[in-house]
This record gives C-alpha cells, structure tokens and sequence, in this order.
C-alpha cells in the first residue's frame, strides 16, 4: 500500500497542530498584553527602556550571559528564589515586555539576574563586578570581562570615570561606551511594581497583608 | 562504478545498487566527513567551554572566546554541523536504498551540502563577532539561517526526489519517520525563524517559541532520523525482522505527537502561562506510550529468539543509540517530577539531558548508521578495525561521563540554590559541585580521543576510495543477514 500522502498530510496536520497550540495559542492568549499604567503615580510599568539601557541588552545578548544567568524569580513553592532575595516577587509576564531578546536562561550557574538593579545600587559596584569578579566576590567563578574596559595612562587629571581597581601608577581603568550600556542595562532590571496579577496569581506577604487590611476595613 | 566480480553475489551486490549507489556516493561521502569533521570541532569546544567553568580565566580575556560565545558555539556546531550532516548522509542513504531508486544529479546535492557548511560556518562566525540573536539554538544570525534554509531546499529536494522515483510501493518504517522529518524541519525552521529572528513576538512567548524550536530540531528531525536508522539497522543486522511490527505506526505517531510539546516542560515555573507548563510536563508523561512501543519494537528485535546473524561495527554502535533512547526517555520522565525539577531545573541536569539526546542516542545511532553505510559506498572495508574499537569504547566511556558529571553537578547545584541557609553565597554553590565539572571536562577529552579516531578512519576511507584501486575482500566486512532491505 502507498502510504506516502498519509505520511505526509499526517505530519503536516501534527506539526500545525503543534504550532497552534504552542506558539499561536499563547499569541493569541496574551501577546496583545499591555503595559500598566498607574493612575496614581502617572507613570505606565513596565517601564520603557531607554536606548542606553536598550544597547545594554544587546550586549547582554552577544555576550551569551544568559549561558550562567536566568532572568526568572521563581514562585515561593518552587526554589529559593525569593528567600535568597532575588525579587520581591515571582517575575510575571508583564515584566518582560519591553525585552527586544526575552532570555530567560536554562541554568543558573550564577545568580538570577532578573532583579540585581535592586541589589547593587552604583553603577560602581557592577564594574568592579565585570572587571574583577575575584576580587569583588572572592570565589566567584565569573570571568573577568576586561574588554569591555579601556586601560589608558593618566594624562593630567584622572578621570572622573576612572575604576577604582589597583592598576599600574599613572595608569587607569575606564569602562568603555558597551560597558556603560551594560550596567545601564542591568540596573534597569528591577521588577518591584506589582500588578495586579501579581497579587492574585502569586499571593504573597503584601498581597495577603493588603487583603487581612481589606477586610479590617469592612 | 564497476560491480566487481569479488564481491560475494549477495542483496547488497546486486546490479541495482551500484547504480544507486554510484548516484549518492559523492554527496554521502561529502556528509560524513563534514560531519565528523564538525563532531570534533564540537567536542574541542564543549571541552573549552566545560575548562572554563572550572578555570574562568581561560580564554577569557577576548570577546570572541568568553564563555558565553564558546557556549553556543560548541552547541551549534554539534546540532548544524555534525548532527545535520550526519542525518543528511543516512537519510540520503536510506532512502535510496529502501525506495530502490537513484538520486538525482548527485552534482546538485553536493552544492546544497556546501552551502549547507558554508552557512554553518558563517552563522558561527557571527556568534564568534556578537552577532548572536540570544535564542536557543537559534543564535545564528539571520543572513547565515537564510543559507541554511536554502540549502536544506536543495538537500531536501533531492531527497524527495528519491522517493518519488521510489520502484518499492511499500514504505518501510525508516521512511516514514524519514519523510516525515524531510517536511518537518523547514517548517519548524521558517516558524521559528520567522517568529524570532526576522519577526518579533512580544514578552514571554518568545521564551515559549525559543523552546518549542529548539526542542523540536530534536524531537521533529534529528530524532526521527536516528530512530529510522536504527529500525533500519537493527533487523538488518541481526538477521531478524522488526518485533511487533504491526505497533511500530503507533510509536511513530504518538512519538511524534508528544515529542513535540517536550520542550514546553523547561518552562515550568516559568513566567508564562500555567497551562502552557503542564503541556510540556504531561506530553513528557504521555511519552511513555511511544517509548514502550518503541522499546518494544527495538528491545524485542535485539533479544529476540532465533540466535543473531550479524555483527560487525555499526550494530555496537546502533545498539547503544538504541539503548540510550529509552534510558533518555525515562530520565526525563524523572526529571519532570515536580517535586524532583524544584531541584533540578535551571541547573546542569538540563545540559546532561541535552547531551543524552543529542549524544548518547542521536549521535551514536549516526556513528552506528555511517559505519555501516561508508564501506559499502567505497567498496572498500574500514581501513583501522581498532580505530573503530577505540572510538567505540571513548564514546561509551566519555558519554556515560559526561552525562553523569553534569547530572550529579545539577542535583548538587539546584539542591544548594535552593539551600540559602547552608549555601548563602554563590561562591560557596559554585565550589560545591565544581569537582564534578572537572568529570565533564575530562568527559569531553575522553569523547574527542575517540572522535579523531573516527575522522581519521573517514579520511583514509575516502582516500581508498578515491584512489584504492581495486575492491579488496569485502567478504569479512559484508556478512549477510536474509535481506530485510524492505517491509515483509
């Protein structure tokens, strides 16, 4: 018997029905999905990306961080996400909006990266972070990203900008313009705001506070 | 090509073949030393990029080297480069020789094969300068996918081409999973490419289409390839014919069916919708339809009553590819346990189950299949029987390795993450499964000794038959089972 058109038509119908329900499905479901605008504070979130923070993740892309960093803060049941203070609450859809590159990441060789604009708060830190991981975390097994840093001598003044690193005298370490977008980038990542899903969906301390408070109030 | 006379008057001599094979030599030969030559630039990267989670200083001082260019460096070299070329030399082999039928102009094919590896080596290229599009598998930039995609049109047409000229009106189960996959992969391609590269979906659907393609490379190409491979070879070699055949249509459906959504379950905890995490969770269960079907079909094949008829270098190989398909497909069903994945995802156990599908089973099956098909194209026997032992032993030895080192270093790592009491410092995570990482390095290095022995058993193959003159005796190399070449 010739089965070859049933092969074929059957393979195409499993693989339509595969992208339907994967990839159309979820379009459909909330690919229309909006950003939140705050009435009360005036401001829409996520917030927008500037264009140096919208460099700094494409920096973020063609380095390959996403190799050792997720960017996900899983739920409370799932991990130590959040008692390690990686987020105040799980990530949810909405705050990925404005992401040109959604990377999520597969294996967290090192830690998430999601919300580390709330843990380190100078640009400062994050340098010395990407220039000497060892010495900023001893025992870090990050790679030092010394190319994205300018070693230059000290004509006249040092400059404002200058590492604070040990580096030869009358020498100075400065980062370059895809550093800057990349700290840019990575302290713009801070998913405090919280959503309405995020209250209902992932209930969690505030969100069990402000019902207990709700209720007090009837 | 002359049939020679010395040849043992067997199936595989008849005057048919030779024609069919004389139409596929070049091209085939082509694949495999392509192919093998990319499995060992792949080996020397995955080795790079595992010395670099131990000694973070290697290699890192250039931004063409740091870890994570190295990282889908290594992983796109192994799927474009050696998986695509292998499974393009059997299943041009395949289905030639299971459709009785003679490729066409195999000048046209070989064009297609290079441009297939020149947009390989482009899209690598781009990853290597930062050019990378950040998404599984997908890293190629557009340019060098836009090659991809039109040599594979070439390639794939010309296969296809085969099986509409096929003189055997019956299809084998090899050629349903390989014609299956011929369709398979350009859609999955051009929906994957166009959602992400040269379209955009917003948000977290991206994550959804990334996986969802990266999977399926796997689950709707490579895999049935190997699968077609070893229903092809299994019996041929044994001298037995398929076990169960009559269920072997359920395997491949609900093979298919449930493969598909597999890669959704690494998205589980993710943010993306609930149900979208429970499809991939619960195809990775439903899985266990075809793998007892399958396992059925390949297990009962090997062990069957009538004693063995065959032997010889492919069937070692097949069977460990065999083998390895249903151990890969148990682990994923432990690793899709949620109250195992708390632990284990987002660690290095994801890795261990990529190198178990794409090693342990794809690739050995490959290995398996081009054994068997480079003699026979060459007319000529291996030139090194202990190459052939040496690269089976390192392949065994350095996946169990791998594998092993990256699944206990992610149950050690996941377990410590989640551990904020004993383990408050990344650094201390890092320093508490390190040691195992030193196994996979040293996985890797096992894995490529063996590798180099199977390109240069390749090279020297190809030189015999290019210039070897004549046939030498074939009759310890071709002993031949009753001819299974198609469905009884």
């Amino acid at each position: 018997m010739n089965r070859g058109p049933y092969i074929f038509l059957g393979a195409f119908a499993l693989l339509a029905f595969s992208w339907t329900a994967a990839i159309l499905a979820n379009q459909l479901g909330y690919g229309t999905l909006t950003p939140h605008y705050d009435a009360m504070e005036g401001k829409s979130f996520p917030a927008p990306q500037p264009g140096i923070v919208a460099r700094g993740a494409m920096v973020y892309t063609d380095l390959g961080c996403a190799a050792c960093h997720t960017q996900q803060v899983r739920r409370a049941d799932l991990g130590g996400d959040l008692t390690r203070g990686w987020g105040e609450r799980a990530s949810v859809a909405r705050d990925y909006l404005h992401e040109k590159t959604v990377q999520l990441g597969h294996n967290r060789i090192g830690p998430d990266l999601r919300n580390v604009g709330a843990r380190y708060e100078s640009p400062e830190d994050f340098y010395q972070l990407l220039y000497a991981p060892e010495q900023a975390l001893p025992g870090s097994n990050m790679p030092a990203y010394r190319f994205l840093f300018e070693e230059s001598k000290i004509s006249g003044e040092r400059s404002k900008d200058a590492l604070d690193v040990a580096v030869a005298p009358g020498y100075q370490v400065i980062p370059t313009e895809r550093a800057r977008s990349l700290v840019a980038y990575l302290s713009y990542l801070e998913d405090v705001y919280a959503y309405p899903e995020t209250q209902y969906v992932y209930p969690e301390k505030e969100a069990s506070d402000d019902a207990a408070a709700e209720e007090e109030g009837q | 090509m002359d049939p020679d006379s010395s040849l043992p008057q067997s199936p595989d001599s008849r005057p048919e073949w030779a024609e069919i094979d004389a139409s596929i030599k070049v091209p085939v030969l082509f694949f495999v030393y392509a192919a093998a030559a990319w499995l060992v630039t792949a080996t020397v990267l995955g080795f790079i990029a595992s010395v670099q989670l131990v000694q973070p200083a290697f290699l890192a001082d250039c931004a063409w080297t740091t870890h994570g260019r190295i990282v889908p460096l290594a992983r796109n070299a192994l799927i474009y480069g050696w998986g695509f070329n292998a499974a393009f030399a059997v299943l041009i082999w395949i289905s030639a020789r299971l459709c009785r039928a003679p490729a066409p102009q195999w000048g046209i094919t070989l064009v297609g094969a290079l441009f297939w590896n020149i947009g390989v080596k482009l899209g690598l290229i781009g990853i290597m300068i930062g050019q990378s599009t950040g998404h599984f598998l997908m890293e190629m930039p557009g340019y060098a996918a836009a090659v991809l995609f039109v040599s594979y049109g070439i390639i794939g047409a010309s296969v296809a081409i085969i099986y509409s000229r096929r003189r055997e009106g019956n299809l084998f189960v090899s050629q349903w999973y390989g014609l299956a996959a011929l369709f398979w992969f350009p859609w999955v391609f051009t929906i994957g490419q166009a959602a992400l590269v040269f379209g955009s979906i917003r948000g977290t659907g991206q994550a959804i289409t990334a996986v969802w393609y990266g999977h399926n490379i796997y689950a709707l190409f490579l895999a049935p390839i190997a699968l077609g491979a070893i229903y092809y070879l299994l019996p041929k070699r044994l001298g037995r014919p398929i076990a169960g055949y009559n269920w072997a249509a359920l395997g491949f459906w609900s093979f298919a069916l449930f493969a598909t959504f597999g890669g959704l379950a690494y998205l589980a905890g993710s943010p993306v919708p609930g149900w979208v995490q429970a499809l991939g969770v619960s195809s990775n269960f439903m899985m266990l339809v075809p793998l007892v079907v399958i396992g059925y079909n390949f297990l009962g094949t090997m062990l069957g009553g009538t004693p063995a008829g065959g032997s010889g270098p492919a069937l070692r190989f097949i069977k460990f590819g065999a083998i390895a398909f249903l151990v890969a497909g148990l682990m994923i069903k432990v690793f899709s346990v949620p109250q195992i994945y708390v632990t284990t995802q987002l660690t290095f156990v994801n890795e261990a189950m990529n190198q178990m599908h794409w090693y342990a089973f794809v690739s050995m099956s490959f290995i398996g299949a081009i054994y068997f098909i480079v003699p026979r194209l060459a007319t000529h026997a291996w030139p090194s029987g202990a190459l052939i032992t040496a690269h089976f032993w390192s392949s065994v030895a350095g996946v169990v390795i791998v594998v092993a080192s990256l699944v206990l270093a992610g149950i050690a790592q996941g377990g410590a993450i989640n551990d904020v009491e004993a383990y408050p410092l990344f650094a201390d995570i890092s320093a508490h499964y390190s040691g195992y990482l030193v196994g996979a390095a040293l996985g890797f290095l096992t894995l490529l000794v063996g590798q180099l022995a199977f390109l240069v058993n390749i090279l020297m193959a190809i030189y015999q038959a290019c210039f070897g003159g004549r046939v030498t005796d074939p009759t310890p190399l071709f002993p031949q089972p009753p001819v299974l070449e198609v469905n009884s």
